[in-house]
Parts: C-alpha cells; sequence; structure tokens
C-alpha cells in the first residue's frame, strides 16, 4: 500500500506540473525551462526532506504539458508578417483561414504519436540506444558539424534575382542568405563568450545559456508581433480535421524521426531535427508539416527525459535532463518505469488540456487583441530572466534579441541562432573548443 | 439486372434531392456526411464518401474547417482547400489517447514488482563500476559513523559479508540523517554488527576496493532482529568455538563494572552466580542511535542487553546494535532540590544522592571546577566539577547566577556536585540569561 501511495503522490505532481504548463502555453515565446529552473531553486533548500522523485515529476509534467501545449502560443500567439506568412509558417496560414483550432489539433495527434513511441518503443527499444550511445559518441562532434552544414545549406537557393541589373539581381539573390549567414557567424561567437566567459551570476550558472536563447527565439517573435499590422480573422471550432491516415502516418513518421534524432544528439534541437527529417522524408503538406511538428517537438523533449531515465543510458541531453541531473541520478529500472507512467498519463491529460485551452484562446482573443498578450509576455520575459540571472542575464538577454531580430527583419532563417550553441558544443567535442577560444582571447 | 440497379438508384436519388430541397428551404446546413443513410435511401453498394446526393445539395455545403460556404463542386473547399470528405473527427482521436492511460498505469504496475536482481559480492567485477547493483547478507563489522562539521549527521560505514565475500556500505550525510531520524526499535533504520541487511545502491568498485554508495533511504532494510535468551554463564564459559559470531543473543543482570572509554562504553553485567559477560557499546552507536540508558546507568543497577556476540581477545562480547536494545532498570535519577548551605551542613545526608541547586552564583573559578554559593556574600561554598561532555552551557565567570543538577559526592578532604556526561546533570544559566 506504502508504493502504490507513493506511486499515486508521484502521478499528482506530474498533474499538477502539467497543469502549470496550460498558464505557460498562454505566453508566447517563454520555455517551459525557464519555469523549470525556478522548481530547481524551490527544491534545493528541502534536499534533505523531501524525496528527490516528487520534484522530478514535477518537471516531467510540466515538460509534457509544454511539449503538448506550446502549439497554443505558436498557433495563435506567434504572427508571421504577411510577406512570409503563407511561404515559412502553414500554422500562420491557418490562422488567417479561421483554422488554428485545426492546425492546434493537427499538432496534437503528432504529439500523441509522439507520447506513444516514447512510451512504447523506448523502453522496448532500451538496448538499441545503449549500442547506439556507444557506436556513435566518438562520432557526435561530425555528426553535428553535418548538421551546421545541412542547415546553412538547406537555405539555399531561396530568391531569385529579380532587378534590373546583374549586380541588383546578385543583391537580390544574397539579400536574405548574407544576413541568415552573418546570423550564423555572429551567434557562433555569442555561443563561445557565454560557454567560455560567461557573466551570469554563480548561483545561476545552470540557467546561464537561457537569457540567450530567450534573446534569440523569443524577443524578436514578441517584437514581431507588436510591429505587425494584422489582425486575426474569426476563429472556428471544427469536430474533425482535414487529415488522412496516410498523412497522419507520413507526418508523424517524418516528426519521430527528427525528434528521436533531436533526443539524442547533443546542441540539435526540434527545429534543425524537424527541418532535416521533412527533407528527408519529402514532406509537402502543410498538414503532414504540422504532425510532424508536434512529433517532433514532443519526442525532442520528453523523449530526452526517457532516455535519461533508461538504465544503462542515462544520456543527460536537454535543458531538463540536465536540470534534474543537478540533485538527482536516475539508477534503477523502477524509476524509469514510474517515468513512462507519468508521461503517459500526463500526456493523455495534456491532450484534453489542449482542446480545452485552445478553445479558450479563441475566446480570449475575441476579448484581449494579441498584442497586448505579446507586450505581457515580452515584460514576463524579462522580469524571469532578471529574478533568474540578475542584470547580466538581463544583458545577455537583451544583446541575444537583437541578434535575433537580424533574421526576422531580412527574412533570413530564424535557425541560424542556433548557432549559439551547435558550435560551442561541436567544437568541445572535436577537442578544439579551448583553442578557439583561446584565439578568441577567452581564455 | 444492371438497369434495374441504376434505376432504383435514381429513384433514390429524386427521394433523397427533394428531402434535401426541404432542408434547405428550412435554412439547415448540410454537409454529405451529415445527411444519414436512411434519410438518402441510398443503395448500400454506393460510396458516401465519395458521392452527393444532389447538385443543389452541392451548392449548400460548408466547411466543416472555416466554417464558410463552399460553393464550388468536389472534395475541397473553394476558400480553405481543406477537403470535405477525408477527415478524421476530434472524438475519435480523443477516444484513442485513452490508450495512453491504459499503458500509463500498466506501466506503474509494472514498476511496482520490479525488483534490482541480488548481486553475488564475488561476481562484482570493474564493469559494475558506477552501475546500481544490490546485495544481501549480514552486517560483520561494528558501523563507523564520521561525523560532520554540524554535528547533525555525517558519514555512515558498515561491511556486509553474503558468504561470498565482504563489501563495505556507505551512506552520506542526508541519507544517513533520515536513517537517524527514521530510526526505532520497531522498525529500525540504523544496521548494526549481526543485522541480516538488504542494501541497494551505486557500486564503487576499483582494483583495491569494493563499496556500495546507498543513495536513498528505501534502499535499505534491515531483517527482523530475532534475539534468543541465553544464560550469562554460557557466554561466560564457552571456548572461541563453542558459539556462534554474530548470533543475536539477550542476557539480563546486574553491572558489577562500568567503564567509559573515548571509543565505547564498556560494562561487565553479572549473572548472581558469579559469571558475567562483557557488555560493548561503541560510541558510534551511542552517536546514531540515541544515548538511551547507557550513561545514566550504573554499577549496582539491574540491566537488559541484546546484541550480537564477538569473540575479543579471550572472551566473547555482546554488542548491542541500537542503545534502545540496552535497558536500565533502575528508577529515573530524582533531583533533591537544595540550596549551598543546607547541602554543607548535611553533607553525609546527601552523601550520593543527586541534587539541584537552583539561582546559585559562581564565586570563584578554576582550570576544571567553580564555586558556587546562594549569593555573592553568603560564606558556604561547594565545589561544582563538571566530567568531560556533560552538559555545561553556563558561562563560568564569577557573578554568573546558575542553576546546577549533579550528584553530591566526598573528593578527597572535601565535598563536590559532580555534573556527569550522558545523564540529566546540567549547569545552565538561571532564568535563561
Amino acid at each position: 500500500m506504502a508504493v502504490l501511495e507513493t506511486y499515486l503522490i508521484y502521478m499528482l505532481y506530474a498533474l499538477l506540473g502539467a497543469l502549470i504548463s496550460v498558464g505557460l502555453s498562454f505566453i508566447p515565446s517563454l520555455h517551459a525551462y525557464n519555469v523549470v529552473g525556478f522548481a530547481v531553486v524551490a527544491y534545493l533548500p528541502f534536499m534533505d526532506t523531501v524525496d528527490p522523485m516528487i520534484p522530478v515529476m514535477l518537471m516531467i509534467g510540466i515538460t509534457v504539458g509544454y511539449a503538448t501545449l506550446s502549439t497554443i502560443s505558436f498557433n495563435y500567439l506567434t504572427i508571421a508578417d504577411d510577406s512570409i506568412i503563407f511561404y515559412v509558417l502553414p500554422t500562420s496560414k491557418y490562422l488567417m483561414q479561421g483554422r488554428a483550432h485545426e492546425a492546434t489539433v493537427l499538432s496534437g495527434i503528432g504529439a500523441l504519436i509522439g507520447m506513444a513511441y516514447v512510451v512504447l518503443v523506448i523502453p522496448l527499444c532500451a538496448p538499441v540506444f545503449v549500442i547506439l550511445r556507444n557506436v556513435l559518441s566518438p562520432f557526435m562532434f561530425l555528426i553535428i558539424g553535418f548538421v551546421i552544414c545541412f542547415y546553412i545549406l538547406s537555405e539555399w537557393p531561396k530568391d531569385f534575382g529579380v532587378g534590373k541589373t546583374p549586380l541588383q539581381r546578385l543583391w537580390d539573390g544574397w539579400s536574405t542568405l548574407l544576413p541568415g549567414l552573418f546570423t550564423f557567424f555572429i551567434s557562433s561567437i555569442f555561443g563561445m563568450i557565454i560557454f567560455y566567459k560567461t557573466f551570469v551570476p554563480l548561483n545561476a550558472a545552470f540557467q546561464s545559456i537561457m537569457p540567450a536563447i530567450v534573446g534569440l527565439f523569443a524577443v524578436p517573435s514578441l517584437v514581431i508581433n507588436l510591429i505587425s499590422k494584422m489582425n486575426i480573422p474569426k476563429q472556428h471550432i471544427a469536430k474533425s480535421v482535414d487529415a488522412s491516415w496516410e498523412q497522419i502516418l507520413r507526418g508523424s513518421g517524418a516528426g519521430l524521426l527528427g525528434g528521436a534524432f533531436a533526443s539524442f544528439v547533443p546542441a540539435v534541437t526540434a527545429g534543425p531535427a524537424s527541418l532535416m527529417a521533412g527533407h528527408f522524408t519529402a514532406q509537402r503538406s502543410d498538414r503532414m508539416f504540422i504532425i510532424s511538428g508536434g512529433a517532433c517537438r514532443f519526442v525532442y523533449y520528453v523523449g530526452a527525459v526517457a532516455l535519461f531515465f533508461l538504465p544503462g543510458l542515462n544520456k543527460s541531453k536537454g535543458g531538463l535532463a540536465i536540470m534534474i541531473n543537478l540533485f538527482f541520478v536516475p539508477e534503477t529500472t523502477e524509476q524509469f518505469y514510474i517515468t513512462i507512467a507519468a508521461i503517459a498519463i500526463t500526456g493523455f491529460v495534456s491532450f484534453f488540456l489542449l482542446l480545452l485551452v485552445s478553445r479558450g484562446v479563441i475566446k480570449l482573443l475575441e476579448v484581449v487583441n494579441y498584442k497586448y498578450i505579446s507586450l505581457v509576455a515580452l515584460v514576463l520575459i524579462f522580469i524571469i530572466v532578471a529574478a533568474m540571472t540578475g542584470w547580466q542575464g538581463t544583458l545577455i538577454l537583451i544583446v541575444g534579441g537583437l541578434i535575433g531580430m537580424i533574421p526576422a527583419l531580412f527574412h533570413a532563417r530564424r535557425g541560424n541562432c542556433l548557432a549559439v550553441i551547435l558550435t560551442p558544443i561541436m567544437l568541445n567535442m572535436a577537442g578544439v573548443g579551448p583553442t578557439v577560444a583561446g584565439w578568441m582571447g577567452l581564455l | 439486372m444492371a438497369e434495374d440497379s441504376s434505376r432504383l438508384q435514381e429513384v433514390n436519388r429524386e427521394e433523397a434531392k427533394e428531402k434535401l430541397k426541404d432542408k434547405l428551404a428550412e435554412g439547415q446546413k448540410l454537409f454529405p456526411q451529415e445527411v444519414t443513410k436512411e434519410e438518402l435511401k441510398l443503395d448500400s453498394t454506393i460510396n458516401m464518401e465519395s458521392q452527393f446526393v444532389a447538385s443543389e445539395a452541392v451548392l449548400a455545403r460548408v466547411c466543416p474547417s472555416c466554417d464558410e460556404p463552399v460553393t464550388v463542386e468536389g472534395d475541397k473547399c473553394n476558400r480553405c482547400g481543406a477537403n470535405l470528405v477525408t477527415r478524421r473527427t476530434i472524438s475519435g482521436i480523443s477516444l484513442s489517447a485513452c490508450s495512453l492511460l491504459v499503458v500509463g498505469i500498466l506501466f506503474l504496475a509494472l514498476a511496482s514488482v520490479t525488483t534490482t536482481p541480488i548481486t553475488p559480492i564475488d561476481s562484482l567485477t570493474l564493469d559494475d563500476n558506477y552501475k546500481h547493483i544490490r546485495i544481501k547478507g549480514v552486517v560483520s563489522s561494528v558501523p563507523d559513523f564520521y561525523m560532520d562539521k554540524y554535528g547533525y549527521s555525517g558519514t555512515l560505514r558498515f561491511e556486509v559479508n553474503d558468504t561470498t565475500g565482504e563489501i563495505t556500505v556507505r551512506s552520506y550525510t542526508i541519507v544517513t540523517k533520515r536513517f537517524i531520524d527514521k530510526d526505532t526499535l520497531d522498525n529500525p533504520r540504523i544496521p548494526g554488527i549481526g543485522d541480516t541487511v538488504d542494501v541497494q545502491g551505486q557500486a564503487i568498485i576499483s582494483e583495491t576496493s569494493q563499496g556500495i554508495t546507498i543513495k536513498s533511504e528505501r534502499d535499505l532494510s534491515i531483517s527482523k532482529r530475532e534475539y534468543q535468551p541465553m544464560a550469562i554463564s554460557v557466554i561466560d564459559t564457552a571456548g572461541q568455538y563453542s558459539l556462534t559470531p554474530l548470533t543475536l543473543v539477550e542476557i539480563s543482570g546486574k553491572i558489577i563494572k562500568k567503564s567509559n572509554y573515548t571509543s565505547a562504553v564498556s560494562l561487565y553485567v553479572e549473572d548472581g552466580k558469579g559469571h558475567s559477560a562483557n557488555v560493548y557499546i561503541p560510541v558510534s552507536v551511542i552517536q546514531l542511535t540515541g544515548v538511551g540508558d547507557v550513561y545514566r546507568c550504573r554499577v549496582g543497577d539491574n540491566v537488559t542487553a541484546r546484541g550480537a556476540l564477538e569473540w575479543y581477545k579471550d572472551h566473547w562480547e555482546i554488542i548491542p546494535q541500537t542503545t534502545k536494545n540496552f535497558i536500565c532498570h533502575a528508577e529515573p535519577i530524582v533531583y533533591n532540590k537544595t540550596t549551598v548551605t543546607e547541602l554543607m551542613a548535611n553533607v553525609q545526608a546527601y552523601n550520593g544522592k543527586h541534587v539541584e541547586l537552583t539561582n546559585v552564583v559562581i564565586t570563584g573559578t578554576t582550570t576544571y571546577t567553580f564555586l558556587v554559593a546562594d549569593s555573592e556574600t553568603s560564606p558556604v561554598n561547594v565545589t561544582v566539577y563538571v566530567a568531560y561532555g556533560a552538559t555545561c552551557t553556563a558561562p563560568k565567570t564569577v557573578g554568573q547566577r546558575v542553576n546546577v543538577r549533579g550528584i553530591f559526592v566526598p573528593y578527597g578532604n572535601s565535598w563536590e556536585v559532580k555534573i556527569e556526561a550522558g545523564t540529566d546533570d546540567q549547569v545552565v544559566p538561571a532564568g535563561g540569561n
């Protein structure tokens, strides 16, 4: 009975985490890891008395909820400008057609399939992951290098050189690529500085990369929202979604592939992984893209945690695993099964929360302009970063925000900002990180 | 037959068209899949998902995705491009999500029956380093306790023997504190020599040593201690090979000798027939399980002691796993409240008795003792001697008011109030100041 009581308490905390993530879903660009960081800080004084699995369950619940529900803010509250809206973001297209709820459900379908992968495939294929880790470990830096090359090269060709003179056509062809390359370069330098010479306070060192990531990705999105002139049309709450089984399977397959890759390879996040998987599986449809995104995001965030708990592997990849590792090291098969159970049960609840919250956001947007929500989110982000990392982190946030605005304003791929973690980690894994840092005068 | 079938379809279509016209006249929005088979009276061989009933019905469709009228033929919305026919219902998807709940419960059930297999100590290799392992065996040494600088916890270390080998088990501050806090007589959490334990933890294996580090208090379980009563004469007369080491025994008798060492308290307990047994209580056991009756018991007191047998030099000794298994049957100490003047006027009456002096003043100090009197002007003083480890929280300064509890005993040609360690004896500031 004591065991059942313990498990019930664990599940309740996981569900509490999922409920907390509902609040996050309303705030565009706010990441679960920002909130999870606070949970870690809050737990540390009670390490002597509180079972460490309790905060772990809470953090897993927040992450599962976020992985499922983050699509809400992405679908409803991330507004692309009119020049790229139909080109880059299918979910923005759906939003403008009044189909954001349908896009949300499609993303939820992808997340459901991601949940099935995490709770069924990872436990059954545990030895495969151990073998993969042992085989691939010496070559990780190469894999990351290839990811970087693909990411840069896949942006070409983009613009087709419209202009009267050859020089004008040349400039037109490079007008978005050059800022993208510049963003990649300057993000790499930014990342090296953060990795080797960060001035975030020592007590917040475990969140030293957070201000940079938030600045590079969240701030530009919110600023674009604020300056955008778009109005969100009335949204329809559909009872069915436009998707065939083939599209669901192909989309989720690509998403699983990308998410599994991202959850395994250091520094690679869901975005580039999803892009690579989309190319690999020749994705063409908006529906498949959305489903793929939902699956990829879920497997990336939650799959990484499952791999962290996998006995014999204990791979510490992703912000959540790193933060849990500060106070807890999973060791037993029992802990792994409890984690999988928490993911399954919380995932089940999160899907229904997704449907509810989507309806709630539609009602909210009928009353409140999305610009006000974006403004509140921007202020909240600054407060969270300042509270966690002080004025030093806020400064990093501002610098990151300025860098992140470059691709946003020049219509380059925002993923180039990922160089902030890709480049330093690749160099470190290749063993030349300190050398390069020395050349830069950081050591 | 084929002609009849197609004529039947034509009739059915006409009927359906009429029904739809009626519905349209009522202002109802229709979607082909919302029109039931019964309403259409379609032949079952016709695929409902690919057929439209009437051209007028086509014009009255509403896109289920964007909720706008569809004004063209075909199965796609002309506004948003959504497929009007091939769709998945959200309720169906929600139902399939319920399978996750089932999977979650199954994994919880699996977790409840999952156990780490027991590993024989002699099978551990360097490859097992840092792995989570489980061993079962007997604690073969008195636990060591290395207190940390804060004084409330520390490192617990003991050896476990499972007949194939021996391994050192350790727990560090946080886990040890949990063991100490939760240790009771009925549910022991501090292992003692002779205990059968089941312990899990992280293996620390090197070429020269093997160990386990306990990471959680749930990873150690101690089997119920079953003590067998044994006569003191049996223990006293047994040779080295006559009894089994680490056997759990219980004895009763009177203390005839008590020695306080820095590492242990050693008592000799006699059965009244000339036989005695040595009860050896290590300081680590006292630190881990509490003082209990160890210090308050005196020569002449009747005690009951439970512990494990261990051969030491030329005799058997009994080592308790916990001080809770050492019970002194003497009455609790009663302190006689008195004054310094009365005490020194009736020294024989108070000889050997516990006394309590309230609100007396320190009138002089030496290296190990100080003098107290009822007041600064009182000519009658008594010496107070604070033994090593005894409770003395009052500053030893002349003029300080103190409350004193101790035993009144002769010392040399004089008398003193002796404050003993591990008892309720104490010297504290009077009134809490």
